[in-house]
C-alpha cells in the first residue's frame, strides 16, 4: 500500500486513473461556493479546492467552481497520460524506447524537460531526467525494491548524464540509451498547468495539492493569505514543523522520508544522486522551495536536497542576487535545525519544539 | 436587558464556535463511494470495519487501518489519525480522511 506523500519518481505509475473520485461542495459567504475535488493520479491522492460560483447561479464574473475543478482535473490527466514512465504508451515511455537520435516532442514533455535542464545547469547536475535506468535498478518503478551492486550502478551510469540531451526546435537529440524520467518535475508542472488552467477560467482562488505538491491561485475567500503546512519530516503523517502564510506560489518539499524501503538498518530512500547512483545522503532531512512556478519548485527542492545544506544555501545566496526567477527555502536538518531563507522569515510559522529555528 | 440578550449571544456563538472547532469526522471511500461517515468524537467503543482488502479500526477519537493485504502496508505504517489527515490505500483505492471544522487550520500541507 502506498502513503499518500510518496511523491517523486512517480510522474511514473498510470496505475490508477480515477477522476471524479470525490466531489464535494459548500457555500462560503459572498456567493462564492467551495468546490473540493479528490482523485488518485500519478501514484498518488490529489486535492482540488477550487473557490468560484457555485452551478446554476448566474454571476457571468465568476467562474463555475465544480466545472472549473473539473477541467483542472482532466488537464493533470492528461499530463499523467504523456509523462509516465511506468505506462509503456505514454509519450515519455515511447520516446525512451525509440532507437532514434531525435524525437519530436509536445508541449508537455518539452516544457518541463526545458526546465529540468535549467536546474541542472544551475545546480551542476544535481537534478538530472537521465536517471531513468538507476530508479528502475533500485525499483522504485516496480516497488519491488532492491539494492543495486556497486559494478551494476556503475555500468548504468554510463547512460546517465543530462548533458547528453540537447532541445532542438520541437525536437530532443539523444543518444541511444538514455532514458528521460520526470519524476522531480512532472507533479510542479502538472500543478502549474492546472493553476494557469484555473486562472484563465476565472476562479476566485484555488489551493491545488499533488500529493503534497502545492500550488496556489488568487484569492483565499476573505482575503487573507493561503496557510500551507510544512511536514515534520521526523512525523511527516502527523506533524508539521511549522506554517507558511502565502500569496500566489508554488510550495514543495522534497525529503528522504517520502519514499523510502529499509534492508536491515539501511534505509534507502528514492532522491538518487545523479552522479553516485545512491540515495543522497547528507546533513537534510528536507528542503521545502517557495516560488512562483511549480515545475521550478519541485525540480529545484530535489536539487538542493542532492546538493546538502551548505552547497544548497550558497546556490540560495548565489540566485537570490538575480533579478529573475528568485525563490525561498526552508532547509530541515538531521541535527533538527530549521533554516528559513530571508525572504520567507516574515511568513513562517514555527510550531514545533523538536527543533532549532534560525 | 441588553446585557442579558449579549451574553446570551455571546454564549450561542462561543457553543457554535466550540461545536465547529471540535469537528472530528472521518470519511471513507472505497473506489470513489462513500462507504462511511463516523464523527469520531461520538466513538466511545472501538470497532472494525472490513473493507476486503483492508481492516480499518474506528477507536474513540481516532482512526486507523490494521490490517491490509499488500506487499507493504504503507497505510497499516501511517499508523492512527484524528483531528486531521489522510491514509491512502492506492492498490485498493480506499481513502480516510479527517473533516475538521477548524477554521484556523492550514489549507494544505506541504509533505
Amino acid at each position: 500500500m502506498l502513503k499518500l506523500n510518496i511523491r517523486k519518481l512517480s510522474g511514473a505509475a498510470c496505475l490508477l486513473l480515477m477522476p471524479a473520485l470525490i466531489f464535494s461542495g459548500c457555500s462560503l459567504s459572498g456567493g462564492n461556493t467551495e468546490t473540493k475535488k479528490t482523485f488518485f493520479a500519478m501514484d498518488t491522492v490529489m486535492t482540488l479546492t477550487v473557490y468560484g460560483r457555485k452551478s446554476g447561479t448566474a454571476d457571468a464574473k465568476m467562474a463555475n467552481s465544480e466545472i472549473a475543478a473539473e477541467k483542472a482535473a482532466a488537464r493533470i490527466l492528461e499530463i499523467e497520460a504523456a509523462l509516465s514512465v511506468t505506462s509503456d504508451t505514454s509519450e515519455l515511455s515511447r520516446l525512451n524506447a525509440s532507437e532514434n537520435e531525435t524525437a519530436e516532442a509536445s508541449d508537455d514533455v518539452l516544457i518541463p524537460l526545458g526546465a529540468a535542464l535549467g536546474i541542472a545547469g544551475e545546480t551542476g547536475g544535481a537534478l538530472d531526467v537521465t536517471v531513468l535506468p538507476l530508479v528502475r535498478a533500485w525499483g522504485f518503478l516496480s516497488k519491488e525494491y532492491r539494492v543495486p551492486s556497486r559494478e551494476e550502478l556503475d555500468t548504468l551510469l554510463q547512460n546517465v548524464g543530462y548533458s547528453r540531451l540537447r532541445i532542438s526546435g520541437r525536437e530532443i537529440v539523444r543518444p541511444p540509451g538514455t532514458e528521460l524520467d520526470f519524476g522531480a518535475v512532472a507533479k510542479g508542472y502538472a500543478a502549474q498547468e492546472a493553476a494557469e488552467l484555473l486562472r484563465g477560467e476565472g476562479v476566485a482562488g484555488a489551493v491545488i495539492s499533488l500529493g503534497g505538491n502545492v500550488q496556489t491561485v488568487g484569492q483565499k475567500p476573505g482575503g487573507e493569505k493561503w496557510r500551507i503546512a510544512v511536514a515534520d519530516p521526523l512525523d511527516p503523517d502527523h506533524g508539521t514543523i511549522g506554517t507558511l502564510s502565502v500569496g500566489e506560489a508554488a510550495v514543495v518539499t522534497s525529503g528522504g522520508y517520502q519514499r523510502f524501503f529499509e534492508r536491515g538498518t539501511v534505509r534507502y530512500h528514492h532522491i538518487l544522486d545523479p552522479k553516485k547512483g545512491m540515495p543522497a545522503e547528507n546533513e537534510l532531512l528536507s528542503v521545502t522551495v517557495v516560488c512562483d512556478n511549480g515545475t521550478k519548485a519541485d525540480g529545484l527542492s530535489t536539487a538542493l536536497f542532492v546538493m546538502g545544506f551548505p552547497a544548497a544555501m550558497e546556490h540560495y545566496k548565489l540566485q537570490s542576487d538575480l533579478e529573475y526567477g528568485g525563490f525561498e527555502a526552508v532547509f530541515v536538518t538531521k541535527d533538527r535545525r530549521v533554516i528559513v531563507t530571508d525572504g520567507l522569515k516574515q511568513s513562517f510559522a514555527a510550531a514545533n519544539n523538536k527543533y532549532d529555528y534560525e | 436587558m441588553l446585557f442579558a440578550v449579549l451574553a446570551v449571544c455571546a454564549a450561542a456563538l462561543l457553543l457554535l464556535r466550540s461545536r465547529v472547532s471540535e469537528r472530528n469526522t472521518a470519511v471513507i471511500y472505497r473506489d470513489g463511494e462513500l462507504v462511511e461517515k463516523i464523527d469520531l468524537n461520538l466513538v466511545t467503543q472501538s470497532r472494525e470495519i472490513d473493507l476486503g482488502g483492508n481492516v480499518v479500526l474506528v477507536e474513540p477519537g481516532r482512526i486507523s487501518v490494521i490490517e491490509a493485504d499488500c506487499p507493504d502496508k504503507l497505510c497499516v505504517r501511517q499508523g492512527k489519525i484524528g483531528g486531521g489527515g489522510m491514509i491512502g490505500c492506492l492498490p485498493n483505492k480506499i481513502l480516510i480522511s479527517i473533516e475538521s471544522g477548524a477554521g484556523s487550520e492550514a489549507d494544505a500541507v506541504v509533505r
